[in-house]
């Protein structure tokens, strides 16, 4: 039977005195610990979130990490570990998968992953859990300022050296980060190589191009995501030959807009990621929609789905979608590819993916192949 | 009496089976003659050879990894189920909980100002004080409202909680709104106010320890004033309970326990709300043994949720909260039917 509350029996009152004793005991020996530990504010939840700076002389110098010290690079690693999909596709041009110990298994997604097939299954496939990547022994882990800061930290303080890569955001950002990578990995030559290939091909898309009239054009998701300046693919419509309407918001960086501000501005051109059937399914329903039928873009039936893996990434990848997006906004400077109507879009994309850029200037092999192909230069 | 034994020795063999359990598995493969070798030798200093081979890996997600993290949730389990069996007692309502009313929201708040204003990220015990100012705050301006010549009718009190805790949490999501124009402050906030328990390290267990400790023991000191509280204020004030100033001191001491809660693991619902209404279920009212048990009940709670959440679903990443609620709710339910049914046959 449970006790009556108000029990006055003395033997009663002693259980909850001792255990309170036993608690304030725990409290002075806490406190004791406390003093001689305190805690890091890097550690509880703040820190600057900053990106890994690289110091020092490269290949193998200092990384510098704003949020706890950085184990230095003695060499260049060995056992590498990447946990964010846009450095997977970054280093499959850069080290040979044998120095290599984990990627995402984004990698193995075709609709996000412009390296589908290239890394082979015996290399682990992490989540950027920080357990599964102390096990795995890296000795550099490649992860992003979006990557959970309480995992960047644990690894850290566990003494696994970390380099996190921002910039994600435009073409200089990527070509920042392949350098910054290459300089980590040993690997400059190839790195110099990929952002020599990478300002080759979007100097052929400008050429291409030339001072043909912009059109107003709109990068929208199903869930009413665009991006604005500060994003990469407001760099990529540009570079394209398109100016991005949302320009003319004052929006920065990626945001959902309305229905009605994307009806308002009036986009010549609407381009859709294209990763999954109902991302398809957007794209036909705007065609349709009333609400929709008086922009220009879906009046004349210029709605695009360009391949997600070529919008969404954060490599160098990205210029594909750049070429992609220049045929649909140039087509005339192309030749081969008419614009077509909403009612056709999957044969569209299809012959879209599988005709990837040709470029005869082009300094080096084109990446997808590369990927595919595995580095071999 | 022999019950009560029965559900407190069952309790601890529960608790501490799963935390053993959170130690031992996890998705790094460790045999577990290693681990048991690894948790012995600062004990037995003697079996250090015996460790020769295994990799230093291994000891550092041991020692670095799941061991404070199960920690952590032993103890945030503990916090908001004694939080919760106080307040529910205070207030003599079955519904008063940290979430309902409004003070874990506070905490978020706080926390998500110390963010955003940079201060975490200078002083460490800036997030756990400003989680308990916000805390404290909430709670007193959700019984200055309601409370009406020193009682405080639970229709109000409880509607005063959900209003104040939802413009907490609006102004919250206004601060994360401002906060993503700067990408990095807005995850940092983002992140934090998600909760959970990945990578949570010694810093965490060292904040929330004192506090646990610490307010524990001074929650327990009133237990008698908190039976006593059940039966009425009027009648608390008739057998010599101070109610004003008891209110107020347990008020502060909850505040305490949800901003340390919070500070240490964000926001993790239903466990100050259900674990009190189970022990109750199992040893009756009286706060003698409903505090401790809840404590260890909420530990128990959180700390078996993080073992199935990392054993069964470290695929997904589901949110602890979803786990603890999966487990907790239809347990209570059982337990309330129950109840009803013994409660009717006789």
């Amino acid at each position: 039977m449970s006790s009556h509350p108000r029990a006055s029996d003395a033997r009663l009152a002693r259980g909850p005195t001792l255990l309170a004793l036993t608690l304030l005991v725990g409290f002075g020996l806490s406190l004791i610990a406390l003093t001689l530990h305190p805690p890091s504010a890097a550690f509880v939840a703040g820190g600057p979130l900053n990106a890994t700076q690289a110091t020092g002389s490269e290949p193998s110098g200092q990384i510098t990490e704003s949020l706890w010290a950085n184990p230095s690079l003695v060499e260049p690693p060995q056992r590498v570990a990447s946990a964010v999909l846009a450095t997977d596709e970054m280093i499959a041009g850069l080290i040979d998968p044998e120095r290599l110990v984990s990627v995402t298994p984004f990698v193995d997604d075709a609709g996000i992953s412009n390296v589908a097939g290239h890394y082979p299954a015996h290399i682990a496939r992490n989540r950027a859990d920080a357990e599964r990547l102390l096990a795995l022994e890296p000795d550099l882990v490649l992860l992003s300022t979006h990557s959970n800061p309480m995992v960047v930290r644990l690894l850290l303080r566990s003494g696994v050296p970390v380099a996190r890569f921002s910039a994600f955001d435009s073409f200089e950002g990527i070509a920042q980060n392949l350098h910054r990578l290459g300089g980590l990995l040993g690997e400059e030559a190839r790195a110099d190589q990929a952002i020599e290939a990478l300002w080759g091909k979007l100097e052929v898309v400008a050429e291409r191009i030339g001072d043909a009239p912009r059109p107003r054009v709109l990068y929208y998701s199903p869930s009413g995501a665009t991006g604005g300046p500060g994003s990469l693919i407001d760099d990529m419509i540009a570079r394209a030959g398109g100016h991005n309407v949302v320009r003319d918001t004052g929006i920065h960086g990626h945001r959902r807009i309305s229905p009605e501000l994307a009806i308002a501005l009036q986009p010549e051109i609407i381009l859709i990621s294209d990763w999954s059937s109902t991302e398809r399914q957007v794209a036909t329903q705007l065609l349709e929609d009333a609400a929709w039928a008086e922009v220009p873009a879906v009046r004349d039936g210029r709605v695009y789905p360009i391949r997600g893996a070529w919008i969404t990434t954060g490599s160098e990848f990205s210029v594909i979608g750049v070429e992609a997006i220049a045929r649909r906004l140039h087509p005339q400077a192309f030749g081969d590819h008419a614009p077509l109507n909403g009612h056709q879009l999957e044969q569209q994309d299809a012959s879209l993916t599988s005709s990837p850029l040709q470029t005869p200037a082009s300094p080096q092999d084109d990446f997808a192949s590369n990927a595919k192909e595995g580095p071999s230069a | 009496m022999k019950r009560n034994w029965l559900v407190i020795a069952t309790l601890m063999i529960l608790l501490v089976s799963a935390l053993s359990a959170n130690l031992l598995l996890g998705p790094a493969q460790i045999r577990l003659s290693d681990l048991g070798l690894m948790l012995l030798e600062p004990l037995l200093p003697a079996i250090g050879p015996a460790l020769e081979g295994v990799p230093q890996w291994q000891e550092t997600i041991l020692w670095q990894v799941r061991l404070p993290r199960a920690l952590t949730a032993a103890m945030v389990g503990a916090a908001l189920a004694v939080s919760g069996a106080v307040l529910q007692g205070l207030f003599r309502n079955p519904l008063a909980s940290p979430s309902v009313l409004g003070v874990s929201s506070g905490a978020t708040l706080g926390a998500a100002l110390a963010l955003f204003f940079g201060l975490a990220s200078l002083y460490a015990w800036s997030l756990p004080l400003f989680a308990f100012a916000g805390a404290l705050v909430t709670l007193f301006l959700v019984y200055s409202i309601a409370s009406h010549r020193g009682s405080a009718p639970i229709a109000s009190l409880l509607l005063a909680g959900i209003a104040v805790g939802a413009f907490n949490g609006a102004i919250t999501a206004f601060l994360i709104a401002l906060a993503l124009e700067s990408w990095e402050v807005g995850r940092a906030i983002l992140y934090w106010t998600m909760g959970g328990l990945d990578g949570r390290t010694w810093d965490q267990v060292l904040i929330i320890a004192p506090v646990l400790l610490f307010a524990g023991a001074a929650v327990l000191a009133f237990q008698r004033d908190l039976d006593a509280l059940l039966l009425g204020e009027v009648h608390a004030s008739a057998v010599g309970v101070d109610v004003a100033r008891t209110r107020l001191l347990l008020l502060g001491l909850t505040a305490l326990l949800i901003g340390a809660a919070v500070a240490v693991s964000g926001g993790i619902g239903f466990i100050g709300l259900v674990v009190p209404h189970i022990i109750r279920l199992l040893v009756g009212p009286g706060h003698r043994l409903l505090l401790p048990l809840s404590a260890i009940g909420g530990a128990l709670v959180l700390v078996s949720a993080d073992l199935l959440l990392r054993a069964g679903f470290s695929e997904h990443n589901l949110p602890i909260g979803v786990i603890t609620a999966a487990l907790g709710a239809p347990f209570f339910l059982f337990l309330l039917v129950r109840h009803q049914l013994r409660v009717t046959r006789f």
